[in-house]
């Protein structure tokens, strides 16, 4: 009889106890996995996540508050401009404004000492698209601007381009009394002289300069002349002609007597030799322009101003 | 030994699956809002001369919009406000609100039609065919003479 090897045979129970070592082996390399995959992902969404600007808050301003000129946007060339010329000025020439007693209502207020950009911390201006441009490039943001591109004389009236204090959607002249101003600036008539005769202008604009004294008795009025427009404009639209502005500023300006406010000609300072606005002041649309001619605007306000007795 | 190597085998699918599953959503393209404005600037006429806003000026123009849901936007609108010209591309953060952002889109939209109407009405049509477009958190307006091209540049910016 050979002797026979003994075989081992593996008769262990196979039962759950088994398994364990395998399931918390997997359970481990799921959650490893898991793990490594979601610290990656939110690498990769770091590394992605640019930085987006964030925009300071800025309350509607229901009443004026004195900021200051915030430069170093992207009109900084504008600002810096703005504040070197500040600074020359003030080590020659005696700033501020011409005395009221010497300015004749009906003539254009005469060029002053300059004043700097906190001069318009109180300033409301009224006005078309082309205020709204004092906005877009933040020419006076200390300044507070009520405009619109559909106002004329006729429609500050009725169309609701403000909001008041509260946020409702109102008229210009229903949002005057949520402000208090010390100066009030308008340049409306560039939309509207097209097709208002000129008599209906003058009783609008006769109107609202009434509406603004009421609402803020004793204050600084400052009604502005409307700017040139481009000889290229002139032969798009003839019906908006530089002589036809010419016209109705002179009407203005009898106005601005009988209402004893004052008349700033801020044209004088845009106009080229033949009166109108050159070219290339507004290339594409021969009226509206870009931020050397806000300079430009602002520079004659700041050295056309009154100074109240 | 077997069993070892079964095992490890499951363990590696398990891993494989897991990252395949992360993998594909972090892939997914995420272009960023300037460089789609600037793929709308390059392919499609705009007649205005357009200036980037930001900050204050943005939610002086879309005065619905709420910034601090979005990761990102630019925006591009004219520069003399002669036209309704525009390009705007909005980033939804997560858990922003879609509805909100194209109420905004929609009233901006409509705000500038009740200022051309009667302003300079030829331009109305530019605001009549503007296009507003969406890719996942992405939106987008464009206002031009000829948006047409829009879409497809938009869609272009997510492959």
């Amino acid at each position: 009889m050979a002797n026979r090897r003994p075989v081992y045979v593996n008769r262990r129970k196979k039962g759950f106890s088994d398994a364990v070592p395998i399931l918390v082996f997997l359970l481990l390399a799921l959650l490893l996995a898991t793990g490594i995959a979601l610290v990656w992902q939110h690498q990769q969404e770091k590394g992605k996540k640019p930085e987006h600007s964030s925009s300071s808050s800025s309350s509607l301003p229901a009443v004026i508050e004195s900021n200051s000129p915030a430069p170093g946007t992207s009109e900084s060339t504008s600002s810096s401009a703005s504040s070197s010329q500040d600074a020359s000025s003030s080590e020659s020439e005696t700033t501020g404004g011409v005395p009221a007693s010497q300015v004749v209502f009906g003539e254009p207020v005469p060029q002053s000492g300059r004043v700097k950009s906190e001069y318009f911390d109180d300033a409301l201006f009224i006005g078309d698209s082309i205020s709204e441009g004092i906005e877009l490039y933040q020419m006076m943001d200390n300044a507070t601007v009520l405009a619109n591109k559909g106002l004329n004389p006729e429609t500050i009236f009725t169309k609701k381009a403000a909001k008041d204090a509260a946020g409702n959607e109102v008229t210009v002249i229903e949002a005057l009394k949520s402000y208090q101003p010390k100066k009030v600036y308008v340049m409306l008539g560039a939309n509207g002289l097209g097709w208002i005769d000129k008599d209906k202008f003058i009783s609008y604009y006769g109107k609202l300069i009434d509406e603004i004294k009421s609402a803020y008795p004793g204050i600084s009025v400052y009604i502005q002349s409307i700017l040139p427009v481009t000889a290229n404009f002139e032969k798009k639209k003839p019906e908006i002609t530089n002589a036809k502005i010419d016209e109705y500023n002179a009407a203005i300006r009898a106005l601005t007597k009988d209402k004893q406010v004052y008349y700033v000609n801020v044209a004088e300072s845009f106009k080229n030799d033949a009166g109108a606005l050159p070219d290339e002041a507004s290339p594409k649309d021969g009226m509206h322009f870009g931020a050397d001619y806000y300079q430009k605007w602002f520079d004659y306000l700041k050295t056309h101003v009154v100074t109240e007795e | 030994m077997k069993r070892t190597v079964a095992l490890l085998m499951a363990a590696a699918m398990l891993v494989m699956v897991v990252f395949t599953g992360c993998g594909e959503k972090a892939s997914a393209k995420q272009p960023a809002t300037s460089e789609i404005a600037q793929k709308f600037k390059d392919g499609i006429t705009f007649e205005d001369e357009l200036m980037q806003l930001e900050g204050d000026r943005v939610t002086k123009q879309y005065e619905k919009l709420d910034t601090s849901a979005l990761d990102e936007y630019t925006l591009f609108v004219s520069s003399s406000g002669a036209t309704p010209e525009e390009i705007a591309v909005f980033k939804l953060g997560d858990g922003g609100d879609a509805k909100a952002l194209k109420a905004a889109i929609d009233a901006r939209v409509q705000q500038q039609k009740d200022g051309f109407v009667d302003y300079v009405p030829e331009e109305m049509p530019k605001l009549e065919n503007c296009v507003i477009l969406s890719e996942g958190n992405y939106y987008a307006l464009v206002v031009a003479g000829d948006a047409s091209q829009a879409e497809k540049i938009f869609e272009d910016c997510f492959k």
